[in-house]
């Protein structure tokens, strides 16, 4: 394991987590397209309704 | 109150993405009026079969003066009257039941058509079937010991079989 300076802990900590970031853009990615499919690719096709 | 950065950023994007979806719903209700069905028109169960409308004879599929057509149905336990019906592909279709008896629903296996069929009040959906093909149509509130039975069958033609059974007095 690498051992991080006090100065590279520091800055790690100050700067934005790009990890948590890429989790949650990728959940927001899945969760969008998934639901633009259930719309557009399986309700819509199934004839309107009201 | 102190919110974390990132915790405000994804409190934002999860409100956009909230926001996005409601407004393309918005969007589909207001320009193309397709929104969950909604009726308000009361009629007494208990008199159903003396009803010009939900009549025996007056039940199933009718073509209105203007042309569209209309599906009248009754659910009761433990069935849907009528229990076979031929309708015709891409053709919008009113669709009213009412109940004799307790509470009902009707969802129409891989279509949208899905309502509660409340006693007491007649529910109505308007809705086309794009696709040619055999549907069950299942009892979807529990009525009661044979519900698991109640069920009927929507079978969706070619328009040219469809007059053709119109014309035959086939409903």
């Amino acid at each position: 394991m690498v051992e991080l300076t006090p100065e590279e802990q520091e800055a790690a900590i100050a700067e934005a987590p790009k990890g948590t970031w890429a989790i949650l853009l990728v959940y927001a990615v899945f969760m969008v397209l998934g639901w633009l499919y259930m719309f557009y690719g399986y309700f819509l096709p199934h004839g309107p309704v009201n | 109150m102190h919110i974390d950065g990132t915790e405000k950023k994804w409190v934002i994007l999860s409100f956009a993405m909230a926001f996005a979806m409601m407004g393309i719903l918005a969007a589909y209700a207001i320009n193309k009026n397709i929104h969950p069905p909604s009726n308000v028109e009361t009629i007494d169960s208990t008199t159903l079969h003396l009803s010009e409308e939900f009549n025996e004879d007056n039940i199933g599929i009718k073509r209105e003066a203007d042309g569209s057509l209309r599906v009248t149905m009754v659910a009761a336990r433990y069935g849907f009257f009528p229990h076979n019906l031929k309708i015709p592909v891409d053709t919008p279709i009113k669709f009213r039941l009412a109940s004799a008896d307790v509470l009902h629903g009707v969802h129409t296996a891989f279509t949208n058509m899905n309502t509660m069929v409340v006693p007491g009040y007649i529910s109505e959906v308007n809705t086309t079937f794009p696709k040619v093909g055999k549907f069950p149509m299942f009892c979807n509130e529990y009525c009661g010991l044979g519900h698991d039975y109640m069920w009927s069958q929507l079978n969706v033609v070619s328009k040219e079989d469809f007059e053709k059974s119109m014309k035959e007095g086939d409903k």
